[in-house]
């Protein structure tokens, strides 16, 4: 009790809060912007840090961390772009909100309910940190390969009309991230001599141009034939949600948000998986999910609140063990290591006065990224009144920036166009484009873990169903598989009359 | 075109496109180091042969009638129906991705605030068609100006200068 006091009066100072608070808005920046990822916010700002005391330092990370997590929902949902890879899942959905004049109440939704799910987590790492910490490393490579098998087996949701069409995109995606230097042998793979190539396709450069340019070229042909444009800026209102409207999603928002907290724990998996598995995971359980993909606002809240959770359960390992789950941990970590606090059990038990701080700073920065976002709905709706044929210029460039911004370099802008024409000329061969969304992000985690897996076990491929948790993700893998094949049959068989 | 006929196409495209993904990795992917018989090539193979048997699925479908797919949006509102012509969706097409390619050489030769102003504002007045010389001057310079300071003030991200370094 003495700690959790101590560390109250550190948090409560007016240099805390406003340090927590230019985070949060540092990161909310970078990760509203296509192309900017918080990671790059965290290791933009660390430097930062290196001129001020440990309790300021955490919370300009925590709050960078936290708003640049929170960030990508607003692009997502305004402009059909997510702003970081965590809000892929939530375009499906978000953007056709928009276009049904419904843009505040789902961004409001978006960012009530990611709130929740960053909060939630916090109160799971309360209370079962070294719990948590011990089960999620547990999770070896066999389990986290059936974990990113059973994300993949979403594109059997996410594939519109066809279910060929959509393994057809999947498989693409997965073609494209194949490109460039072996995860686990370091050879070149289909680079052909290209220096550039080596680093693979950019997952951030392909979403902008997979999700933007087809996008644009709509608004632009729309705009030539005279066609009024989906958004009308007359629909344009304000409008928050009620908490009886909430409160019809509890059981959404609380089941993604165990789920967003149960896969950040385990080191290597990351926000977007959990976004798209919660989403996968809520479609399944709605009672309309004929209608998801359509503008459903359930198909909004399961992937931010699962991504959200996601901070809070990515911080377990860290904290408990020291060990970091991805790069934005990793440089948590560091920030932590260069003010002289060393996250592990030793911490907990001799300072629980940091842990608190951390706890309480954490707490502090989702509720900030609330306010501001809360603050902000009114401004961002605005930008729906800009009419379609200059925002259409204006994310035109806002595309080219961001592709630049991910790497420095102009070779990914080119990229980026010569994706945005193939994604263009396979959207209108009707093959749907979120499922190779879905398969770049999760293509390079599952080539990774099945040769570490098979590397370990010497080609034993048994070693992918010796334990629970990888059996239990294969059969579910197989059972939506399995369930989607035989709709398509019995959808195909003549009606008796 | 009929859509059985375009589906049959896009179906033997992609079956080329497998068959020849599968080779390139068969012959352009060296032996890995980890002695594991699933090396660097495993993958891309496998991926080159799950397309093409995907392609062939989609072949054979359109082939036999082709499948029926229901309607992406029922809708009964006329305008929601109403399909643009080829003609326009062309001239979108190269409008955007032109925009995109000189923006790249534009970048490249003059930097981002440069040939974001000028490509801006000619895409405005030539392209869109837009007669407000107001609209022009603030959209092109506080576009390219903006996201330029804004970038490089507050964000740490420096956009490229050009050749010229302008």
């Amino acid at each position: 009790m003495d700690a959790m006091l101590s560390a109250l009066s550190i948090v409560g100072t007016p240099d805390v809060l406003l340090t927590a608070f230019l985070g949060s808005l540092f990161g909310l920046a970078f990760g509203s912007i296509p192309g900017l990822t918080f990671t790059m916010a965290l290791v933009l700002i660390l430097p930062v840090t290196f001129s001020l005391d440990p309790t300021n330092s955490i919370a300009l990370l925590l709050g960078t961390y936290i708003g640049g997590a929170s960030g990508g929902t607003v692009a997502a949902i305004l402009i059909g772009v997510p702003g970081t890879p965590s809000s892929a899942a939530t375009v499906v959905d978000g953007y056709k909100l928009t276009q049904a004049g419904r843009a505040s109440i789902t961004i409001a939704t978006s960012v009530i309910v990611s709130t929740f799910g960053g909060l939630f987590s916090l109160v799971i790492m309360l209370f079962a940190v070294s719990l948590l910490a011990k089960a999620a490393l547990a999770f070896g490579p066999a389990e986290i390969f059936a974990l990113v098998v059973f994300g993949l087996s979403t594109i059997c949701g996410l594939a519109e009309r066809s279910l060929v069409r959509g393994l057809i995109g999947g498989v693409i995606g997965l073609m494209v991230m194949s490109i460039g230097q072996d995860p686990i042998d370091g050879v070149p793979r289909l680079t052909f001599g290209s220096v550039q190539l080596l680093q693979g396709v950019e997952l951030l450069v392909a979403m902008i141009a997979l999700f933007a340019i087809p996008q644009v070229v709509e608004t632009l042909t729309e705009h030539r034939s005279g066609i009024k444009p989906k958004i009308n800026a007359t629909d344009i209102r304000v409008e928050l949600p009620s908490l009886k409207f909430l409160f019809g999603y509890r059981w959404n928002v609380i089941r993604s948000s165990i789920l967003g907290t149960l896969v950040g724990a385990v080191p290597g998996a990351h926000g977007p998986i959990a976004a798209f598995l919660a989403y996968s995971q809520e479609k399944r359980l709605a009672k309309n999910p004929e209608n998801w993909g359509k503008g459903e606002m359930g198909g909004v809240i399961a992937p931010e609140t699962a991504n959200n959770a996601v901070t809070g359960g990515a911080m377990i390992p860290l904290l408990a063990l020291g060990i970091p789950g991805d790069a934005a941990m990793a440089i948590l970590l560091g920030g932590f290591l260069i003010h002289g606090i060393q996250p592990g059990p030793l911490l907990i038990a001799e300072n629980p006065e940091i842990i608190y701080t951390i706890y309480l700073l954490f707490g502090l920065a989702y509720l900030m990224v609330l306010c501001v976002q809360l603050l902000g709905v009114r401004l961002f709706v605005q930008a729906l009144k800009i009419p379609s044929q200059y925002l259409a210029i204006i994310i035109m460039v806002m595309c080219v920036t961001g592709a630049f911004a991910v790497r420095n370099t102009l070779f990914d802008v080119g990229a980026m166009i010569l994706i945005g024409f193939f994604g263009y000329v396979l959207k209108k061969c009707r093959i749907p484009l979120t499922p190779i969304v879905l398969a770049l992000v999760l293509g390079p985690t599952m080539e990774r873990e099945f040769r570490t897996a098979m590397i370990m076990s010497g080609d034993d491929l048994s070693i992918l169903v010796q334990s629970a948790p990888s059996l239990i993700f294969l059969t579910l893998t197989l059972l939506v598989i399995g369930t989607q094949v035989v709709g398509v049959v019995r959808n195909r068989r003549p009606k008796a009359v | 075109m009929t859509d059985q006929f375009r589906d049959r196409l896009v179906g033997v495209v992609l079956l080329l496109i497998a068959l020849a993904w599968i080779a390139a990795s068969i012959y352009a992917i060296p032996d890995g180091y980890s002695g594991s018989s699933y090396g660097p090539r495993a993958f891309p193979v496998w991926l080159g042969v799950l397309l093409a048997i995907l392609s062939l699925i989609s072949i054979v479908t359109s082939l036999r009638g082709g499948q029926q797919l229901p309607a992406a949006i029922p809708s009964d509102d006329a305008e929601a129906i109403a399909e643009p012509s080829g003609k326009d969706e062309l001239w979108a097409a190269a409008t955007v991705f032109g925009f995109l390619l000189l923006m790249l050489g534009g970048m490249w030769l003059f930097g981002f605030l440069a040939s974001t102003i000028i490509l801006v504002a000619f895409f405005l007045w030539f392209v869109l068609g837009s007669r407000s010389v107001l609209l022009t001057v603030l959209l092109s310079i506080g576009l390219g100006a903006g996201i330029w300071y804004g970038m490089s003030r507050f964000l740490g991200v420096y956009l490229p200068t050009g050749l010229w370094g302008i």
